[in-house]
């Protein structure tokens, strides 16, 4: 087993070694290395998942580091989030591989971007698997450099250049939190290992919501939770299937996993901010997609979005909920932004909605299988959203309305912008040249779109999936099955999912003109859509109004005292001594001797003065 | 015959054959000289002559002083003049300094034509009196001593007449060292005005031999018995201010600069050197000897003079333009330190002769390196030896790097670099100044040092660096080709480099002595 | 002399004895110059790997010890002693892996008076081995200076702009901090009196007698702003960027990476575990100059246009997280130090040899004057990134390690022996800042180098010469560094083993507190201060101080 959990975790680490080092010029060697180690991976962990029985642990730890009393393992921990999580990011992992192969096909820096991307495999499955909260920021932070590298993709654009930067800062802002977080509680419980912990946190002294909300810093930051969120949108100027796999499907889910993982150390007070703050994102997100004009952008919203309500189960205290939507919003949003792939790829890089139309006839498959996607996450009833997203609003509605009101809000919202993407893109005619002439894509490309299409249809049954896959998710769906009021819920879901696709219909369902129609309609609800809240602004004063001009200011301050006043200043002051010590040279008999006078009047004087008797 | 021999066993001649050898030799190349001066080639006879007999002597000497080791204290001359173990490393350190001087002086009396006899002559009485001057043991010997240094020193400063700098600084060094015999004399009158007269104090007799009232061990019991007198307190500070002069000590430092500066090179080194030398060792003997019942009056006043010296001399030395003012400032910032050294051995005296060994041990690295640096500096072809400045050093790396290199040894040495002797030398100064709690004053050195980096390094910069790019389009002139025949002098300079290497890594018998 | 020793012994001597060699009979025979120089210091690289890899990392002494005690000074105890322990056997290796890679460089530079240039850094080189191979304390300094003259030379003949001046404005400030430190070594040897001036013998003399309270402080400070001048500890750094942005390359390689780890060296083998009290009164203090590194200093970085100064700057900034896990006093936040101290001199070597990369290719040092050189030289950005991520702390490299149990002997010094949050953790909560402020310098250069659009600048200069890629030699000495780093990064356990052994048994004193000082134990350094403005304590430390004399 333990060679299993190693070659799972190492095959990717190798794969991408051995494409730096030796295949930077063969990028199509690397391409295959890359999709077969991806094949690998999911070989090796179905191997893991399924090879113990229902509800078995796997564990296993060596000492990494030790120093003083410190210890720190390396060890993997496959319990049932874990295997949950590793089929997620193994399955779609492997589409997104494949299906990279077309999308990338003709990209020029292909061994680089399978490189990324086996680095990526690498860090994830390392999240998952890690047993102990250490390791865990370790992969954390890996996860986030190799979605850096992948965002600055195209670095030659300064987008891409500002973007990836971003996301790396503003994560570790985050990581900041998290780091804080994780050493308060090593010095607490005494351990990081998350099993000990949760032993440990039978005791309720030790827990307090400052530590959890530390930790959570790290699923703010990598989940792009309010506030800071603005790196998500942005990261979307790397390859699109980067986008699916790492923005949408697993890395910014682990933000989520990573509050599973440690839900048991979470007061009350904090499990009902973070619920809070999810439910807040998910109509916040909402209200920001409406306006987009780029495609990805709109799925990066409604990622955020989407956090945001597994946030919220979370928070509601529905852990294996959330992991449940974590699961059929990796299936459905991995099939958009691969469907947007396609788009893409098909427009020539052409990314705005307004200027696309009328696809469904040019690439059916593309158009047809996203149309699932969008009906899943719009909660369209026994698709994969529905049942994910219904458990969380029933969940709230039962748990605490408030947070139920935000997020049916947001539902609404969801179905609103996704059908108004979905219209704009697939329906209508043709607004560009570069639209008019899209085809269909390859079966590199359709392949993984059909088949995340199937999933994202039937998903959401629980009762179709290996028990291994799926035993963390039974004891909570069980309790929100058993909740009341469940026939009230399915009709507001299709209020919901109805009144949005009602909506997007009546105001993007045929238009011709690339102006959107709300900034006609209710320009102030428009205006500040495409606002975002201010945020990108607030942090772009910050940092070029505040904290440059002060580092600058820090820099001249420096200058001026300390290389300055004290360095300089200092020779300064010897530099005049000396001066004064050269000035009494005249050269002249008689000023020297007042030197020996004085020097002997000195001596005798002091010799009187020093106490001398008669 | 019979009273001959009498008169040289009670006076024990023997003992004080290396002076008398050396006196001997001064005569004879005078006389030789007389005879020779007709003839061109008298000049190089005579000079190559007081070389290999300087050589020779110290050769002998040294297989002395190794092979028959007179390690045990014995005096002399009925007391006058004492004898050691200390004495045979004295007597080695100014025959080694004379040597260099008799060599550096030979190419400088070539280049500036001017007779050779003379020179050596007065340059071996001088350092034939700082012999005995150390090892005086009375006040009598001592002056009588000084002034035979002291009159040999006049002309010799003076020697180049071809130069007003040269006959200026005779003049100058005539004027202040007859001020500060005078005061030397003076404070010694003082002293036995108060010690001849019975009636002036009445605490220690003259001891069952009747002893001289001008000896050493006569003044220390009376210094110990009479501490708080006020005459002879003052007899004592003038005395001290005396040799404050010799070795440049604050505040009786204001002629080092424009005597170095205009005296004939070799000069300037046997000034730097010796002199300076002969003050520290006759401090070393007064304040351990005579002056010991004292000890708690003077620390404050050497230890006020020994960080005035130290800061003066490193900040003077910075703004000095001309090479050998700086050396020369330089040195009066090396004599701070070693004052310090003095001030440990009074703190610690009975407990250890570490902090003399000291001023042993830095003394010898002093002489080294300076021999080295003054060696390089006399080679070039400057026809005023005063103008040298740190530009003049920009083509020596390529033109002779073995000068070059030994220079960076020497300055290096002196700024107290590792893996250097200085280095070594004042890292036991810091020990002994620390065991002696001296921490005022070793925050002085280590200021002091930090400044010297200032002007030591910058010189060396001139030496390695491409010179500083100039807007007036007259480069420097170049001294150093066409140098002619060096050979003495460079086997000298490296010689003098590698000891002062060597010594840096390995202290042998120096350290076991320590 | 068994083999271990003699490899020892060679790798201080060989490379002195090549670079005289080369002073003396190579001077103008460049080809032959080199083949000495890949022996000079490929044999301590070698040799440190293998003596890094033979240590056992159980033993708590020295190992391979060589004594000579005839060097003249026995009677002061000093003697030729060299030997390795867990702390010194890894900063050895990476002395030897820095040199080879300085060399390299300085090889292929093909610079003027390249044979003058191999002597002196192989000169700086026998120094730099012999800093971390000795035992005796005065060889320990005179093998750092050893080090530091070739420097005030190299950047003085090779340097960049106002070389001349700088050249000798850092030789003033590092003797300022060399006599200083030594000012504190002598203190120790006189007032300790132990029979040898080494590591261990001092050890067992404070064991036997110790020093007063007021006597460990007093020399404490001597040790601290010695060495932090040494090592560029805030408000004493103004020297480190400048001296490395005019130094070349290979200088500032081994300078900022090797020789400026002498003073952390000197503090965590000597100065806390002999000076526990002097260590625990000190520490707030340090804590906070080191905050100053950090945060002062780490804006100053993300101010800077210049790629060199950005370097050197960020280097100074990064010494603020090896004074805070020496100012905790934890044998944890002492080992972490040395941890930090072999991965920082790793990647900041890096940077710079990548930074002489870039500039030998845009022919500037100006971030504002390049941009897009990734789509140019792929591989030169690749190392750049990884130079980069290494220096701003990316777990996989070793500098994570370090900075992490840093981070986490900071956690424990704030818990002040309560297990809650206290106000004292404000110094983890400042200090943790430092991870963001060095992600915005790093990644705005990678971003303005690499990324985005090229500059008019590069696009002109590339009409003169063109860019290429970094070729197969280049890269040797890059991959020559990367790889420990790596290597600590993937398994901090290899070397974090032996500087465990090494450091935990020595700090007891420190950590027990120094409960033989009337200090209350682990982090009472509050209690302390707050006697002393009573100035109660002051008649207790007496007693204490009595008691031990």
């Amino acid at each position: 087993m333990i060679q299993v959990a190693l070659s799972l975790l190492f095959l990717p680490f190798i794969s991408a070694a051995v494409t730096l080092c030796f295949l930077r010029k063969h990028g199509n060697i690397a391409a295959l290395l890359s999709v077969a180690t991806a094949g690998g991976i999911l070989a090796f962990s179905s191997f893991l998942i399924f090879g113990g029985e229902e509800g078995s642990i796997f564990t296993w730890s060596t000492t990494w580091f030790a120093l003083s009393d410190m210890h720190l393992e390396f060890g993997f921990l496959v319990d049932s989030p874990a295997k949950t999580l590793l089929f997620v990011v193994s399955f779609i992992g492997l589409l997104i591989h494949i299906f990279s192969l077309g999308y990338m096909a003709d990209d020029e820096a292909k061994s680089r971007y399978f490189g990324g991307l086996s680095i990526f495999m690498f860090s994830m499955i390392g999240i998952t698997l890690a047993d102990n909260l250490i390791m865990i920021f370790v992969f954390w932070e890996l996860v986030g450099f190799s979605s850096y590298l992948l965002i600055a993709h195209y670095f030659k654009t300064d987008e891409a250049a500002k973007a990836s930067r971003k996301a790396f800062i503003v994560n570790r802002v985050g990581d900041f939190g998290f780091l804080l977080g994780i050493i308060f509680t090593y010095w607490i419980f005494g351990t990081v290992n998350l099993q000990e912990l949760e032993a440990a946190s039978l005791d309720p002294t030790l827990t307090s919501t400052l530590l959890c909300l530390l930790l959570a810093c790290g699923f703010i930051g990598k989940s792009a939770q309010f506030p800071l969120h603005v790196w998500l949108p942005d990261a979307m100027a790397g390859p699109t299937p980067v986008s699916a796999l790492i923005h949408a499907a697993t890395m910014v889910a682990a933000g989520v996993f990573l509050l599973i993982r440690i839900d048991f150390l979470f007061t009350a007070e904090a499990l009902k901010l973070v619920g809070l703050l999810g439910s807040v994102m998910g109509l916040y997100a909402g209200f920001c997609a409406l306006t987009q004009r780029d495609i990805k952008k709109v799925l990066a919203y409604s990622t955020l979005s989407q956090l945001g309500y597994m946030a919220a189960a979370f928070g509601l205290g529905l852990p294996g909920i959330a992991l449940f939507h974590l699961m059929t919003h990796a299936f459905f949003k991995a099939l958009m932004f691969l469907g947007s792939g396609s788009v893409i790829h098909a427009c020539h890089h052409e990314q705005d909605i307004f200027a696309y139309g009328g696809l469904r006839k040019k690439m059916p498959v593309t158009a047809y299988t996203f149309l699932v996607g969008v009906l899943a996450i719009s909660g369209v009833h026994f698709l994969s959203g529905y049942f994910s997203k219904d458990a969380i609003l029933l969940g709230a509605y039962n748990l605490d309305f408030v947070i139920f009101l935000i997020l049916y809000v947001g539902a609404v919202l969801t179905s609103v912008y996704m059908f108004r993407l979905y219209f704009l893109t697939f329906c209508g005619e043709a607004r560009s040249k570069s639209s008019s002439v899209a085809h269909e894509s390859t079966i590199f490309m359709t392949g993984p779109l059909l088949v995340l299409g199937f999933l994202s249809v039937v998903g959401g049954f629980v009762a179709l999936y290996p028990i291994q896959i799926v035993e963390f998710l039974l004891p909570d769906i069980e309790r929100v099955a058993n909740m009341p009021n469940h026939l009230w819920m399915n009709i507001l879901g299709l209020f919901a999912w109805v009144g949005g696709l009602a909506i997007a219909w009546k105001m993007y369902g045929n238009i011709s003109s690339s102006k959107d129609p709300l900034s006609e309609k209710s320009p102030t609800v428009f205006n500040l859509s495409r606002s975002k809240l201010f945020f990108d602004e607030i942090y772009s004063f910050y940092v070029q109004r505040i904290q440059d001009p002060f580092f600058r200011f820090l820099e001249v301050m420096e200058l001026l005292f300390i290389s300055g006043l004290m360095v300089r200043g200092s020779a300064g002051v010897a530099a005049l001594f000396a001066l004064l010590g050269k000035s009494f040279y005249s050269g002249k008999i008689h000023s020297y001797s007042f030197w020996f006078v004085i020097g002997t009047i000195g001596f005798l004087t002091y010799s009187i003065l020093s106490g001398a008797n008669n | 015959m019979e009273e001959l021999i009498g008169f040289s066993q009670e006076n024990l001649w023997t003992e004080i054959w290396p002076e008398l050898t050396l006196a001997m030799g001064a005569i004879l190349i005078l006389l030789l000289d007389l005879f020779l001066s007709k003839e061109k080639k008298g000049n190089n006879i005579c000079g190559t002559l007081a070389v290999f007999f300087q050589l020779c002597l110290l050769v002998y000497h040294l297989f002395d002083y190794l092979l028959i080791n007179h390690t045990f204290d014995r005096s002399s001359f009925s007391g006058m003049l004492r004898h050691g173990f200390q004495g045979d490393l004295i007597r080695t350190f100014f025959l080694l300094s004379s040597l260099c001087v008799s060599i550096l002086g030979n190419r400088f009396l070539q280049m500036q034509k001017l007779r050779f006899g003379e020179f050596h002559h007065l340059t071996m009485l001088a350092t034939a009196g700082l012999m005995l001057l150390c090892q005086s043991s009375n006040f009598i010997v001592l002056f009588v001593a000084l002034e035979t240094v002291a009159l040999a020193f006049y002309p010799l400063v003076a020697y180049n007449r071809n130069s007003t700098k040269s006959l200026e600084a005779g003049i100058k060094y005539l004027v202040f060292g007859a001020l500060s015999s005078a005061l030397l004399l003076l404070g010694i009158v003082l002293i036995y005005g108060v010690g001849a007269n019975p009636s002036a104090w009445s605490a220690v007799s003259p001891g069952p031999y009747g002893m001289d009232f001008l000896s050493f061990d006569y003044v220390a019991l009376l210094l110990e018995a009479n501490q708080g007198h006020l005459l002879l307190r003052a007899g004592v500070v003038l005395v001290l201010s005396g040799i404050a002069f010799k070795v440049g000590a604050a505040p009786f430092q204001i002629w080092v600069a424009d005597v170095y500066h205009g005296s004939p090179m070799p000069i300037t080194a046997f000034l730097a050197v010796s002199s300076k030398a002969a003050g520290f060792f006759l401090l070393l003997n007064l304040v351990n000897g005579p002056f010991e019942g004292m000890s708690e009056f003077l620390l404050p006043l050497i230890g006020f003079v020994a960080t005035f010296t130290i800061l003066f001399g490193n900040l003077a030395a910075c703004a000095q333009a001309k090479l050998k003012r700086m050396l020369g400032l330089s040195g009066v910032a090396h004599a701070g330190y070693l004052l310090v050294a003095v001030m440990a051995s009074m703190h610690l005296a009975g407990d250890s002769d570490r902090a003399v060994w000291v001023v042993y041990f830095y003394l010898y690295i002093y002489l080294f390196a300076s021999f080295v640096v003054f060696g390089v500096m006399s080679l070039a072809n400057l026809s005023d030896d005063s103008t040298h400045e740190t530009e003049h050093y920009a083509g020596l790396l390529k033109e002779h790097p073995w000068a070059a290199i030994s220079l960076l040894v020497g300055i290096a040495s002196l700024a107290g670099i590792p893996p250097f002797g200085g280095f070594i030398a004042k890292l036991m100064l810091f020990n002994v100044a620390f065991e002696a709690k001296l921490y005022v004053s070793l925050v002085a050195m280590v200021v002091g040092v930090v400044i010297s980096i200032y002007y030591y390094f910058g010189w060396i910069r001139e030496i390695c660096f491409e010179p500083k790019l100039r807007f007036d389009d007259a480069p420097p002139e170049n001294p150093w080709s066409k140098l002619g025949n060096i050979g003495f002098i460079k086997w000298t300079v490296l010689i003098c480099a590698l000891v002062s290497f060597v010594l840096g890594l390995w202290q042998g018998p120096f350290g076991d002595a320590f | 002399m068994d083999t271990f020793q003699t490899l020892l012994l060679g790798s201080v001597l060989v490379p002195s004895i090549a670079s005289l060699g080369i002073l003396f009979f190579l001077l103008n025979d460049k080809q032959m110059a080199k083949k000495v120089a890949y022996l000079a210091f490929g044999f301590p690289c070698i040799a440190g790997i293998i003596l890094f890899f033979n240590f056992d990392p159980n033993h708590t002494g020295y190992a391979y010890e060589i004594l000579y005690d005839r060097m003249g000074l026995q009677s002061l105890g000093i003697t030729f002693h060299l030997g390795l322990n867990g702390v010194s056997a890894p900063l050895f290796a990476m002395a030897g892996f820095v040199g080879l890679a300085a060399a390299l460089v300085a090889i292929q530079s093909d610079t003027d008076r390249l044979p003058l240039y191999l002597s002196m850094l192989a000169f700086m080189q026998s120094g730099l081995m012999g800093l971390f191979a000795s035992i005796d304390l005065l060889f320990y300094y005179l093998f750092h200076e050893f080090a530091l003259i070739p420097t005030f030379l190299m950047i003085g003949l090779w340097g960049g702009r106002d070389r001349r001046t700088i050249a000798l404005e850092i030789t003033i400030y590092l003797t300022l901090g060399a006599l200083i430190s030594l000012g504190g070594l002598v203190a120790l040897n006189v007032m300790l009196d132990a029979p040898k001036f080494d590591f261990p013998s001092l050890s067992a003399a404070i064991l036997a007698d110790g020093l007063g309270i007021e006597t460990q402080k007093k020399i404490f400070g001597l040790l601290l702003f010695g060495f932090g001048i040494l090592v560029a500890l805030f408000p004493f750094h103004s020297w480190a960027p400048r001296g490395y942005e005019a130094a070349p390359t290979s200088v500032s390689m081994l300078h900022a990476g090797v020789l400026k780890k002498f003073g952390l060296y000197g503090l965590v083998q000597l100065a806390l575990p002999l000076l526990p009290a002097g260590g625990l009164s000190w520490g707030p203090y340090i804590l906070w100059l080191a905050l100053g590194n950090i945060l002062i200093v780490g804006a100053i970085t993300v101010a800077q246009n210049n790629l060199k100064s950005m370097i050197g700057n960020g280097s100074v900034m990064h010494m603020g997280y090896c004074f805070l896990g020496l100012g905790v006093c934890s044998s944890l936040g002492a080992s972490a130090t040395i941890m930090l101290m072999c991965a920082h001199g790793l990647s900041v070597s890096l940077m710079f040899l990548v930074a002489n990369n870039i500039n030998q290719r845009t022919n500037t040092l100006e971030m504002n004057e390049m941009g897009g050189l990734a789509a140019k030289t792929p591989l030169l950005a690749c190392f750049f990134a990884a130079a980069t991520f290494a220096t701003i702390g990316l777990p996989g490299f070793g500098n994570f390690w370090g900075e992490f149990a840093i981070f986490l002997s900071l956690g424990g010094y704030g818990l002040d022996g309560s297990g809650e949050i206290t106000e004292k953790h404000l110094f983890l909560v400042l200090a943790a800042l430092g991870i963001i402020i060095s992600a915005i310098f790093g990644l705005r250069a990678m971003a303005r180098i690499f990324f985005g659009e090229q500059s008019e600048e590069l696009s002109a200069h590339e009409k003169k010469s063109k860019i290429n890629d970094l070729s197969l030699a280049e890269t040797i000495p890059a991959v020559l560094i990367l790889l420990p780093l790596m290597f600590i990064g993937l398994w901090p356990k290899g070397i974090s083993e032996g500087i465990d052994t090494s450091i935990t048994k020595r700090y007891e004193l420190l950590e027990k507190g120094g409960s033989n000082y009337g200090l209350p134990s682990c982090c009472p350094v509050d209690q302390v201060f707050k006697k002393d403005v009573n100035n109660q304590s002051q008649s207790d430390a007496k007693n204490v101080e009595e008691g031990n004399q």
